[in-house]
């Protein structure tokens, strides 16, 4: 990635730094942290280091805290808090509005199949539509083939927290390569588990045992806090492993 | 002499304090969440301000300092990018100098206005630290003039007390003036010579055609205010990419 | 039903301009009219009650698609509203209609932007207190009371008491610019510390469609009441002498609050010792009953004339029977000292819709419709000889360090109309 610049709220960007298409056609993609002023202006909106995608013409602020903001496509894990005729309403994040699942939205799910969760339950699901205007609606699976794709109820295991960046760097298809993440397949070696990362900065882990359970969330949550890299992660996974 | 650290509180979703000049402020920001009806705006976020003084509960002073600094943010975070929501900022005052200017109880006449510079800097290094879309950031400073005229920037409780006009000034990352409060007996000149001074304090260079000579002999002791900002920034941000540094220091 | 929802879209999409103004005519009770009738004798242009603005529609165009049976499809000539409906839809179109007519900028209420309302004043009218005012400035009113109250020096937790001779040193010393200086402080610190001055301020329920009955002091009037303590204690209004009741023990005749000091002065090696054994406490009772912006400005005029009206009884120590005592003689009380007259201006800045782009407008002592639109507020305080007591000002970046010059000028200004009506009562 290329070198990257601090930028703080109100800065603007100066147009040499933005990225040349290769096709003309091409709109540049302003991501999170930047907004477009009227006519020609962009400027940050958040602190953190500036983003430059040569390639998909993109270019964004990239920050690590603050409250989950829900987005279309997002994975992420939700807790059911109450549910209404057609409707559970599930918590994301706390002290927000409760975004809409409906009770149809599951894999095969008819008005006598639909699954019952009771409140308390943990989902795993994807956010449908989400915009400031309105409640976001999130759904237990794929619009498009009707499949779960591994979304649904999560049964049993545990929920760690970790920052929002981490979620990210978890979600990323290449793990180890670009987000600097080697605990899970470290830990993988040794002990079997299950796993579900919610980009709302959530970890769901299940495995054979309480002790097991806990080994990865803290693999996790120390890597996390100590902003560990992938050879130090081996280290601590190692060390953690030997002492269970 | 300027001590800042963002994030220090882990369940806030942001978090700052800042020390400065005998005062020392903590602030937690919480947002967007959900707003009660009463204080639901249509089109933009509700701002909600909350200051507790080191000692006691809050009364009619701190209210007014709400107000103020509500105001200011309502300019300064971009409240139409999270309609319908609160954005909740609460600071704690830690440490202030009004100890040692009142022994005994503060009452309630005292003056309210040099711990405001405190307040306003930790609130906006919590927003920066919780990610809420600002349009701009600020930074502010205290100034106290002497009974000789002079002008003197950070002063202790001892210039205070002997100072015949004390003034509160915050600019925008722009170079804008958001926020003066000046309380005192004093002349337009002597404004204008604090409005130059405490310019240079928080934005580092003057106006232009500002034709204030006087100014440049002190001008390179002077960090400015927003490097100190922009500082505590780059700070966390090194700390949160680490793991990308770490490979090559831990081959090396 | 699809029919209303139709004209629900329609409002959002109202584009508006100022089509035509009626001729100059006065309509009974406009703003105007009453403006004229305090006094004032400005030449208005455009009557704001009569102003006609033609509402521009453009229809979003989703509407125009397969919606040609609709009934907003034949109405091609766009509609005019009377101003007030204008102002309720689009309330910053609406005042930046009127700031961008004609070359001249003028306000709803018929003033130019930095044109401010002449206050009328009524003092003494409360018979219980002290010191009492009605005031009124265009649609905002209130009443100020003045209430003097004892405070026995035994009343106070950790009383530091002050001796007369430190009082005379100071009297000797008068000279000295830096004594003078330090004694000040020292008066108004005790000043605070003993909260001789209460101020309070209320906002009376209905005195604005905003305030709701019950509930606890709004935060508007906690700020209030900070801002107008916090200026009583850091301008010269008041001095820390004229509340003190003293007990001189010598055979000479009590005497209060320095009112004879010449006759001190020659006896004074007969004195022994004397000492402070009272203090008023004023209570400062600010009630609204009526709020159309600017509070701030209204609540210190109703202080200051209330405060210019206030009359203390006489009080004195009596030594048998320990006890402060007032005499009931309105011939013995004694006026109220006031050191100084800061007078306040408030202004806001407003920044129009968004076609006037870039532009701003300060606009001095707003009423409430303009304060709903502006989010900078700028209040100057200024006291005798152009000297500023206080600055505020918050919500905005628009106003810099160049411009204050300019309002204080405006503030200054205003202070000589003021003075001269408190002096010398209206005109």
């Amino acid at each position: 990635m290329a070198s990257k610049t601090l930028v703080l709220p109100g800065e603007t960007i100066s147009p040499d730094i933005l990225p040349t298409p290769t096709n003309p056609n091409l709109l540049l993609k302003l991501g999170p942290g930047l907004r477009h002023v009227p006519p020609s202006t962009i400027t940050s909106t958040i602190a953190g280091p500036l983003c430059i995608d040569q390639k998909k013409n993109a270019i964004w602020v990239e920050n690590n805290s603050g409250r989950y903001i829900p987005q279309p496509n997002d994975l992420i894990i939700a807790t059911v808090h109450h549910s209404s005729t057609d409707f559970y309403s599930c918590s994301i994040t706390p002290h927000t509005t409760f975004p809409q699942l409906p009770q149809l939205a599951f894999e095969g799910a008819t008005k006598k199949t639909r699954p019952q969760l009771n409140s308390g339950s943990l989902i795993y699901a994807r956010v449908l539509t989400a915009s400031k205007h309105t409640d976001p609606e999130i759904v237990c699976y794929n619009p498009s083939t009707g499949k779960s794709e591994g979304m649904g109820e999560l049964k049993g295991g545990m929920v760690f927290d970790i920052s929002l960046g981490l979620a990210r760097r978890v979600l990323m298809a290449k793990q180890r390569e670009d987000g600097g993440i080697a605990v899970l397949e470290e830990i993988a070696e040794n002990v079997a588990f299950e796993v579900a990362v919610g980009r709302n900065g959530k970890v769901w882990v299940k495995s054979g045992g309480v002790k097991e359970t806990l080994l990865v969330g803290r693999a996790l949550q120390e890597a996390d806090v100590q902003g560990l890299g992938v050879e130090e992660q081996v280290k601590l996974v190692r060390k953690m492993i030997r002492q269970v | 002499m300027v001590n800042v650290t963002l994030s220090p509180l882990y369940r806030a979703d942001g978090s700052a304090t800042f020390t400065s000049n005998g005062y020392s402020v903590i602030a937690a920001v919480n947002g967007p969440i959900e707003v009660q009806r009463r204080d639901e705006l249509p089109e933009e976020a509700a701002i909600d301000v909350a200051i507790r003084p080191a000692a006691g509960v809050g009364g009619v002073r701190e209210r007014h300092l709400e107000s103020i600094i509500q105001n200011t943010l309502r300019h300064v975070i971009l409240v139409s990018a999270h309609p319908r929501t609160l954005i909740q900022i609460t600071l704690q005052i830690v440490a202030s100098q009004d100890d040692s200017l009142y022994p005994g109880n503060l009452p309630q006449a005292a003056s309210n206005v040099p711990v405001l510079p405190a307040l306003l800097q930790a609130s906006i290094l919590a927003l920066l630290s919780a990610s809420i879309p600002l349009s701009m950031t600020l930074t502010a400073t205290l100034i106290s003039v002497k009974e000789n005229g002079g002008v003197a920037p950070s002063p202790s409780a001892q210039d205070l007390e002997a100072a015949t006009s004390i003034h509160v000034l915050a600019f925008s990352s722009h170079g804008d003036l958001l926020v003066v409060e000046s309380e005192g007996y004093f002349t337009m000149d002597t404004w204008e010579k604090v409005y130059a001074k405490a310019r240079l304090i928080c934005h580092g260079e003057k106006e232009e055609d500002s034709e204030s000579e006087d100014l440049s002999m002190d001008t390179e002791e002077v960090t400015k205010l927003e490097d100190i900002l922009k500082d505590a920034v780059r700070q966390k941000v090194a700390a949160e990419y680490r793991w990308k540094q770490s490979p090559d220091s831990a081959a090396t | 039903m699809s029919d209303r929802k139709g004209l629900q879209m329609e409002f959002s999409y109202v584009r508006c301009r100022v089509a035509e103004t009626l001729p100059l005519e006065l309509a009974p009770g406009s703003p105007a009219k009453r403006l004229r009738a305090a006094g004032n004798s400005q030449s208005f242009g455009p009557i704001p009650g009569r102003t006609k603005f033609a509402l521009q529609i453009q229809h979003p165009p989703f509407l125009h698609n397969g919606n040609q049976n609709n009934s907003i499809h034949h109405r091609t000539t766009p509609p005019t509203f009377p101003a007030h409906t204008f102002a309720k839809l689009a309330p910053p179109t609406y005042l930046t209609a009127h700031l961008t007519s004609k070359g001249v900028p003028i306000r709803p209420s018929g003033r130019s932007p930095t044109q401010f309302r002449t206050p009328t004043c009524h003092a003494g009218s409360l018979t219980h207190a002290h010191g009492s005012a009605v005031v009124r400035c265009g649609d905002t009113a209130g009443v100020c009371g003045v209430r003097g109250e004892i405070l026995r020096v035994e009343d106070v937790a950790d009383y530091r008491p002050k001796m007369a001779e430190e009082e005379e040193r100071v009297d000797t010393e008068m000279h000295s610019f830096q004594n003078v200086r330090r004694e000040k402080r020292e008066d108004s610190e005790e000043m605070a510390r003993l909260g001789l001055l209460v101020p309070n301020l209320e906002l009376a329920t209905g005195c604005s469609p905003t305030h709701l009955p019950g509930g606890p002091p709004s935060t508007l009037a906690q700020t209030l009441s900070q801002r107008i303590l916090t200026l009583l204690h850091t301008s010269n209004l008041l001095s820390v002498h004229d509340l003190r009741i003293w007990f001189r023990p010598p055979a000479s005749a009590p005497i209060c609050r320095g009112q004879e000091h010449e006759v001190m002065r020659e006896e004074e090696e007969e004195i022994v010792k004397a000492e402070v054994k009272a203090f008023w406490v004023l209570y400062i009772d600010i009630l609204f009953i009526s709020l159309d912006g600017n509070p701030f400005d209204a609540a210190c005029f109703a202080l200051l004339a209330a405060l210019c009206n206030t009359r203390l009884p006489h009080a004195w120590y009596d030594a048998d029977r320990e006890l402060v005592l007032c005499s009931d003689d309105p011939a013995e009380s004694k006026q109220l000292h006031l050191y100084d007259m800061p007078v306040p201006l408030s202004f806001g800045v407003f920044e129009g819709d968004e076609e006037a782009k870039g532009k701003k407008w300060i606009l001095a002592d707003m009423d409430g419709f303009e304060e709903g639109l502006c989010r900078e507020n700028v209040t100057i305080v200024v006291g005798e000889e152009k000297r500023v007591v206080r600055i505020e000002k918050d919500g905005g970046g628009n106003v810099g360090g160049r411009d204050m010059r300019r309002l204080v000028e405006l503030a200054v200004q205003r202070r000589r109309e003021w003075v001269l009506m408190l002096r010398d009562g209206p005109p």
